[in-house]
């Protein structure tokens, strides 16, 4: 029983982009099948985990929704640190919140401080495409940005029709994935350990949470 | 335009009959008989009261009937009206005619509450059989609806002239005269909110409690008029409810699986004007509020609570009512693209109420605006959560009165600290959270550091949302009760007696899910007990150590 609970992996996964956008939905969408009814601010940031088998190894994603609007970025520092991967949604049928990409990628930067700013693995998702009237953010447009932005990839979505949810999350985990191998080289004075990944993973995410947490205690 | 000369007569007439010192009827009695242009008048009943028990001897068809009349008059007048503004833009014009609209709807109600005496009078069985008329009323309830949807038809189209002229005057204007008002009792009720037979209703039933009793399911059949047969049978299951508001407020905890049926019938519900929350009245006719509300504006204006307590006496109160009606707002900040316009869309929409074109819509609405307008926001503006505490209060009240309290409370317990840039108040709330958590719950705060978890990560949604969205709305009213005279302690001790509840759905099999965190899907929680824990928590000397 331990030993297969050493085998699961744990990422850590952050969801931003403007208020409204649907990231509580797809979120939703993902970890419980159902499209959400009755929508609700998120206030501060709230997470859930999935279990999930990816390229033969089971993944324990712990994911991170977080508040829309802009004033609680100034508490992103505690909910940005220590993230694998990241997903910015945009809502295709709101063109500002498409040109919120830039902000959004630069606070996450900013507050997260990854190690590899220029590679740290960002996934760019256009939600609710089930709105199609015509008017809403085109393909073409959308990759032209992810291509300025450090060649990003990008998926478009519908929390509400399930059009590649599912394909966009594992997606996501599969580059957060990537990236812990490349920690693993960085680290190797914890290589020793017996359970590699997972608790190499785990103490990484708990290191870099602990510190200003400590701070704010004593 | 002689209708509404007529009916201002009227009026004034109402005024002065109901008024304890008019003693010389037959002078206005007369000017009635005129204005009405009707020769029943004769039978007209003098005491207002009497006239209004009355009411519940209506038949259904003579209801209809001059319901029928109603409507055409209505329209007529409301077609002057238009045009009487297309031709003429200013507002006093318009704010006269919008009066005398008033008095049309009160006059009407009055010439079928005396056509009814009148009837009721020659077939002799005034006040004995009241039971058949009513039970005759229940069978034909079908054609009663209309009505209330004329009413609130006509309320919203008179609340939107009202705010594209002059505003703030015209309902300043309103607001100074309910006060004038007070002396004619259930006349000025009529005159002041006509928009809806069923709080008139409501209003005699809390008056003639032995007729309610008796008759009380022929009520609750009138409210649920519009429901079919077996949704009006599910409702008599769920039991003893004097009005369907309260129905509307026992269906919020929804179990997932019933939701879009249960959905579907709070929207069956007829939208019914006053207080939502059901609960009892207030002492003071002139507010109009619930008495929580009215205990809640005392404690926070008195700094004491007392029932007998008119806000409308207090000077800062009315400081703060002045400036609700004499700000002018700036529209602009609840555009489609505004974040308030887009939370509005998300707030307690389970709720009929609160759904976009609903009064308590316009009213959230229109108190957040106010709030934008008031120095008080200068810093903050508008931030997420807010929207849960304005909602949660005009759940009680209306915008004016829940405006009042709104300001006081975040002046009182400096709620907006939470929300100015860089949220210094959550910083502070959640250190000593922090602490209690560990004092009190150390499981759970062990857990919570192992998982790395930070402590905001479960407090910013209660900071700033004030349980709003957690707590069932129609329970907020027990935490308001204990947090405006108690402040932030008794929010802390209700912090800990939440994660102590919940804890162990928190840490179960490592399982972190946003409902354990978080709790809004947890309507198993029993409030109750926990906001009476809360209340008796003790602080002791090191719970922020």
């Amino acid at each position: 029983m331990e030993k297969k609970k050493n085998k699961k992996v744990f990422l850590k996964v952050v969801i931003i982009g403007d208020s409204g956008v649907g990231k509580t939905s797809l979120i939703h969408r993902y970890t419980s099948t159902r499209f959400l009814q009755d929508f609700k601010p998120t206030i501060g940031a709230e997470f859930s985990n999935k279990e999930v088998v990816i390229n033969g190894k089971t993944v324990v994603a712990q994911i991170w929704d977080t508040a829309g609007q802009e004033r609680y970025q100034s508490l992103g520092i505690s909910f940005y640190r220590g993230a694998d991967c990241c997903g910015i949604v945009f809502d295709r049928s709101d063109h500002s919140s498409f040109e919120n990409l830039d902000t959004w990628k630069n606070a996450f930067l900013k507050h997260g401080a990854p190690k590899e700013e220029g590679t740290f693995p960002f996934l760019v998702i256009g939600n609710k495409s089930d709105l199609d009237d015509g008017s809403l953010v085109k393909e073409r447009d959308a990759q032209q940005w992810c291509a300025d932005n450090g060649n990003l990839e990008y998926i478009e979505t519908s929390a509400k029709d399930n059009t590649s949810v599912e394909e966009a999350f594992t997606k996501l985990i599969e580059k957060g994935m990537e990236r812990e191998k490349v920690n693993l080289v960085e680290l190797p004075d914890r290589m020793s350990q017996k359970n590699k990944t997972v608790n190499l993973q785990r103490d990484v995410a708990k290191d870099v949470n602990r510190k200003p947490q400590k701070k704010k205690c004593c | 335009m002689h209708d509404i000369r007529a009916n201002s007569s009227l009026h004034k007439w109402l005024t002065k009959r109901n008024s304890p010192t008019s003693n010389s009827p037959c002078g206005e009695e007369n000017l009635f008989h005129r204005a009405m242009n009707s020769s029943i008048s004769q039978n007209f009943n003098p005491s207002g009261t009497l006239v209004i028990t009355n009411l519940l001897d209506l038949s259904c068809k003579q209801t209809s009937g001059y319901l029928k009349t109603f409507k055409k008059k209505v329209k007529k007048l409301r077609n002057a009206c238009k045009m009487s503004v297309r031709h003429n833009q200013e507002s006093n014009l318009k704010r006269l005619t919008y009066d005398n609209l008033n008095s049309l709807k009160t006059s009407v109600l009055t010439e079928s509450v005396t056509n009814s005496l009148a009837n009721t009078k020659a077939t002799g069985n005034l006040n004995t059989q009241p039971g058949i008329n009513l039970l005759h009323y229940k069978d034909e309830n079908m054609e009663i609806q209309p009505i209330s949807e004329i009413f609130e038809e006509e309320n919203k189209e008179n609340k939107e002239n009202k705010e594209h002229s002059a505003f703030s005057q015209s309902s300043l204007h309103e607001h100074r005269a309910l006060g004038g008002y007070k002396s004619s009792g259930q006349f000025a009720q009529l005159s002041q909110s006509p928009k809806n037979y069923a709080d008139i209703f409501k209003k005699v039933s809390s008056d003639d409690s032995h007729l309610v009793s008796s008759h009380k399911s022929s009520y609750d059949q009138n409210f649920s008029i519009k429901m079919s047969e077996t949704e009006s049978r599910r409702l008599e299951n769920l039991k003893d409810s004097s009005t369907t508001e309260r129905l509307q407020s026992t269906n919020i905890s929804i179990d997932p699986n019933s939701y879009d049926e249960e959905v579907k019938m709070i929207n069956f519900l007829p939208k019914i004007k006053g207080n939502q929350c059901g609960c009892k009245l207030s002492s003071v006719s002139t507010l109009k509020c619930c008495a929580s509300m009215q205990k809640w504006l005392s404690v926070c204006f008195l700094e004491e609570e007392d029932e007998a307590f008119n806000p409308r006496n207090h000077p800062e109160f009315n400081k703060l009512l002045d400036f609700f009606y004499r700000t002018k707002v700036d529209e602009k900040l609840c555009n489609q693209d505004s974040q308030l316009y887009k939370d509005l869309n998300r707030t307690f929409q389970v709720l009929h109420y609160f759904r976009e074109g609903e009064r308590g819509f316009s009213d959230t609405k229109k108190l957040l605006l106010k709030f934008l307008a008031h120095p008080i926001s200068k810093e903050s503006g508008y931030v997420q959560g807010m929207n849960f505490i304005a909602s949660t209060l005009l759940y009680h009240s209306q915008a004016d009165v829940a405006f009042c309290l709104f300001i006081k409370m975040f002046e009182k317990h400096n709620i907006i600290h939470n929300y100015e840039p860089g949220m210094p108040g959550i910083t502070d709330h959640s250190f000593l959270l922090e602490k209690m958590v560990s004092k009190h719950c150390r499981t759970l705060s062990n857990y919570f550091r192992e998982q790395a978890i930070p402590v905001q990560m479960y407090t910013i949604e209660l900071i700033c949302g004030l349980f709003g969205g957690k707590i069932p709305i129609e329970k907020m009213k027990l935490f308001y009760d204990h947090f405006i005279p108690k402040g932030w302690p008794f929010f802390y001790a209700l912090v800990v007696q939440f994660l102590e509840e919940i804890q162990f759905d928190i840490m179960e099999e490592e399982e972190l899910t946003p409902q354990a965190a978080n709790a809004h899907n947890a309507p198993n929680l029993k409030w109750n007990q926990l906001i009476s824990k809360a209340v008796d928590f003790e602080f002791s000397n090191n719970s922020f150590n």
